[in-house]
Formats: structure tokens, C-alpha cells, sequence
């Protein structure tokens, strides 16, 4: 379990030239551009999941996250092209240049047979880690007044190959009793600052019935974070903190980052009779 | 005609002070001459020790001293004036029972009217540099001196101006080159960065979270 200690606020697409390069500035390097394709899972409501809230006993259902790469080659061949100002042209819904199919094909195994995954072997233009599916689950961040940075836990491991009888991740995971929530795509850019702290823009749509949506319309999102390896690490939290303070206090002015609402970064299911 | 300061403070007797009348002592127009005079001596006492310290002081810091001087001077040559009446019209005289042979020297330096030799020295000093005989010259020499003295400060800050409006001290061209014929107003010209350049936020951070972690809009 790591444990992940962030900040966030948000910039209109006007001010993306001036914060890249104010924020290259401070860090010293470009930034990289990443992009990711996220489906959330829930647990089969077909089953009965007896929901205990008893004094000792509490079972919640939470949501499976399941991450990608993208395979960004297909957004922008030109790997010298590749860089912050790709992400310029997303102002709206339509995710341009990148195949949709693409997505169904990573979350059911390609239906092309010439392309299905052997042996673990890499399948259209996916390098060896696009193959790798991530699998996390996350806690609600912890709670209390004093707080000066979220702190959220963790879990994750990762999905080399399902050794199933169907290359699916997705039958994969129905097999454990988990079935698609929703899907996310993901295109962004990642700066590597110092001390551990990175500090991502992105810009995120909705994947719905085959359509996109941009839910993040007009600007970016901007996450400023840094990964704990141990939640029992307090030296590390403190300084992880100590570092996010110190971004916090020098972009101040400019682009103010918060601490986020805590109940919006609960991926729990929605219990009725919630505590 | 008033009774002049009396220089016994902590010196006379405290109950013999109930048999004068200090009501016409000019409290308020020493009192403001004796400020001003403190601080201008503070300052110069300050000046002195820095100008005699290893490492000069930065020439701005100097700079900024020497004008507050100068200004503590002006004040204090106004309060001078503005109390010239009074001050002139006093006299000053000990008390019958101030301990003269115990302190003559504090009453000498206390009741000098002349100028203490030190002083006269600068005023000769003074005389001698501007390089007129004070004894030998005339009444229209002194004048005539004084006139071309002026004469040069007004050339010199004539000078210094044309030289001044010789220099473009402002963006990115030399005056050579604006009066060449570049244009003062072309792209490259530096501007400060209007304050609408800050980032405005098209959304809630919160609620594209709520959209990534529960696939809903709060």
C-alpha cells in the first residue's frame, strides 16, 4: 500500500503556453507527455453482497481502477512532434487521431486474429509495458481539519496477462466478480520536479457508447504529487509534504493549489445507508 | 528681555530654584532648536563613524544619509529663523548660586559668544578656497565671484541635462538607433505581463475528481 499526498486546481486552456513554460522553468526539464486509458470497475451488482455495518464489522464495495498507456504513436506519428504543445488541439469533445477501437481492442483482446497476444507477445504497435494493465484500488483520503495536503492510500499491482481462456482483461476481471463502471482517456503532460514531486496537466474525457466527452472542457486539471512508498514512511510523508508545501508556496499567486474535497476522491460505491 | 536658560540643571540647589521666575525662560523655541540640533548631531556622529569604518558603506546608503543631513540642516536653519526674535532678544546669565569656581569651565564654554577656535579654522578654510581675499577685494568682487560661481552650477546641470537627453534609457534600442529610424513600438519590445495573464479556472478541480474516482458530476 503507497500512499500518495497531492494537491490540485485547475487553468483554462488560454494560460497552457505560459504555465508549461513557467513550470519548465522551475523544474529545469520539458515536461513529457503521457496518455492513459482508465476504466473503472464495480462489483457485479447481479450478485447479492450482503452490506454489513455492524459495530466491528464494515464491508463497503469500492471500485477497481484499471490503467493503461495510450499508445501515443497513434496521436502523433512524429516522435519529435510528441511534446506539450500536442495537447493544444484538445479543446473539445472529439479526441482527434486517436482510433477508439484501439481501447475496445486492449480491453477485449484483439479480434483480429493475426493480432492476438501469443505467448505474451506484444500485439499492434503496443511496446512490452503499453501491454501491462495496472490495477488499483483507493482509499477515501484521510480525514481531519489540520490537514495542509490530501493524503490518499493506495493499493496497486499490476496485470502482466490474464492466463485465462480469453485474452480479455475484462472477462478476466468478471471472473473475480468485478464489471465495467465507466471509462476514461487521459492525454497529458508530467513534470518531473525536484524532491519526488510531480506535477501532471491534464485533460480528461468520458468514454461513452463509443463517443468521447471532455469532462475537463475550457482548461486542465492540475495535480501536484508525490508517491509514498510505505504509509508507514513518516519521514518520507513529511518530507513529500514539506516539498508539495514548498511548490504550493512558490506558484502561489500564479495558480493556486488546494487541497481537493476528500469525499470527490471517494471511488467507494454509492451504500444507501451510508455511515 | 527674559530670563535666559539657567545652566545649573543638576548643579543648583533644588529648593533656591523656588525664588526665580523661569515663566519668561523661551522653553518652547530652545526646546525645538535642541531637537533639532540632536539630530542632526546623531546623524553626523553616524556619518563620521561609517565614513571611518574599513569597508565603505554602498555609495547609495551614503547617498541617502547625506540627504537626510541636509535636510535636518534646512530644519533646523528654519527653526532658527522662525524663532529669531526670541532667541536674539535673550541673555543668558548664571544664577546667583551656581558654583562658579566649581564648574568655570562648563560656564566659559556655556557663556562663550565667540567662536571657538576650531570653528574659526573651517571659516578661514572656507575663505581661502574660494580663492578671494577678503581683506583686499571689493564689495562688487565678492559679488562678481559669487555671480560666476553660479554661473557654473547652471552650467553644469545644463550640460548634464544634454547630456541626459542624449540617451534613451528605456526598451531595447540605443537613442543612435531610434533616431536611425527604428520604431520604439515593434514586437520585440518588452512587456510586462498584464495581470489578466493569470490563469482563470474554467472548471472545478473537485468535480473533474468526482467524475474520475465515481464516473458522476456532484
Amino acid at each position: 500500500m503507497m500512499l500518495q499526498l497531492s494537491l490540485v486546481s485547475s487553468i483554462d486552456d488560454a494560460s497552457y503556453d505560459l504555465f508549461v513554460s513557467t513550470l519548465s522553468n522551475l523544474c529545469g526539464n520539458p515536461p513529457v507527455v503521457f496518455g492513459n486509458f482508465t476504466a473503472m470497475l464495480k462489483p457485479n451488482p447481479a450478485f447479492d453482497i450482503e452490506q454489513v455495518n455492524s459495530k466491528n464489522q464494515l464491508v463497503e464495495q469500492s471500485r477497481i481502477k484499471l490503467c493503461r498507456g495510450l499508445p501515443l504513436q497513434e496521436v502523433e506519428a512524429d516522435n519529435a512532434k510528441r511534446d506539450f504543445r500536442l495537447l493544444k488541439k484538445y479543446q473539445n469533445d472529439e479526441v482527434q487521431g486517436l482510433d477508439l477501437q484501439i481501447i475496445q481492442d486492449m480491453l477485449h483482446g484483439s479480434r483480429d486474429l493475426d493480432e492476438m497476444e501469443v505467448d505474451g507477445g506484444s500485439n499492434k504497435g503496443g511496446s512490452g509495458a503499453q501491454d501491462v494493465w495496472s490495477l488499483s484500488i483507493s482509499d477515501i483520503p484521510t480525514a481531519g481539519s489540520g490537514r495542509k495536503v490530501s493524503t490518499q492510500a493506495i493499493t496497486e499491482t499490476t496485470v502482466l496477462a490474464s492466463g485465462g481462456s480469453s485474452p480479455s482483461i475484462v472477462s478476466f476481471l468478471s471472473e473475480l466478480g468485478y464489471v465495467l463502471d465507466f471509462q476514461l482517456l487521459v492525454l497529458g503532460i508530467k513534470f518531473n520536479m525536484n524532491n519526488g514531486v510531480f506535477l501532471e496537466l491534464s485533460k480528461i474525457w468520458r468514454l461513452n457508447d463509443g463517443r468521447t466527452e471532455q469532462i475537463t472542457k475550457g482548461g486542465f486539471l492540475v495535480k501536484a504529487f508525490v508517491n509514498v512508498a510505505k504509509s508507514t514512511d513518516i519521514k518520507s510523508i513529511n518530507s513529500g509534504t514539506t516539498s508539495l508545501l514548498a511548490l504550493q508556496k512558490e506558484l502561489s499567486g500564479y495558480v493556486e493549489l488546494e487541497i481537493p474535497d476528500r469525499k470527490s476522491m471517494d471511488s467507494r460505491l454509492e451504500n444507501k445507508n451510508d455511515i | 528681555m527674559s530670563q535666559g536658560p539657567v545652566p545649573d540643571t543638576g548643579v543648583g540647589v533644588a529648593d533656591s530654584q523656588a525664588d526665580y521666575d523661569f515663566s519668561h525662560v523661551p522653553a518652547q523655541a530652545l526646546d525645538a532648536v535642541r531637537m533639532r540640533l540632536a539630530q542632526l548631531t546623531h546623524s553626523q556622529a553616524k556619518l563620521k563613524d561609517e565614513m571611518a569604518r574599513a569597508d565603505l558603506p554602498q555609495w547609495h546608503s551614503l547617498q541617502a544619509q547625506v540627504s537626510i543631513i541636509l535636510t535636518q540642516l534646512q530644519s533646523l536653519t528654519s527653526t532658527i529663523h522662525h524663532f529669531e526674535e526670541t532667541l536674539d532678544s535673550t541673555v543668558v546669565y548664571p544664577l546667583a548660586n551656581f558654583p562658579t569656581t566649581a564648574h568655570e569651565g562648563l560656564l566659559t564654554t556655556l557663556l562663550r559668544k565667540k567662536n571657538i577656535p576650531e570653528v574659526d579654522e573651517w571659516i578661514n578654510d572656507a575663505k581661502e578656497t574660494s580663492g578671494i581675499d577678503i581683506n583686499t577685494a571689493s564689495h562688487e568682487d565678492i559679488k562678481t565671484a559669487l555671480r560666476s560661481d553660479e554661473e557654473l552650477t547652471k552650467w553644469a546641470l545644463d550640460f548634464l541635462k544634454q547630456e541626459h537627453s542624449n540617451y534613451s534609457y528605456h526598451g531595447f534600442y540605443t537613442a543612435r538607433e531610434l533616431s536611425a529610424g527604428a520604431s520604439p513600438d515593434t514586437q520585440d519590445t518588452y512587456q510586462r505581463a498584464p495581470s489578466s495573464k493569470k490563469p482563470k479556472k474554467p472548471f472545478d478541480a473537485n468535480n473533474v475528481l468526482k467524475m474520475i474516482h465515481q464516473g458522476t458530476f456532484s
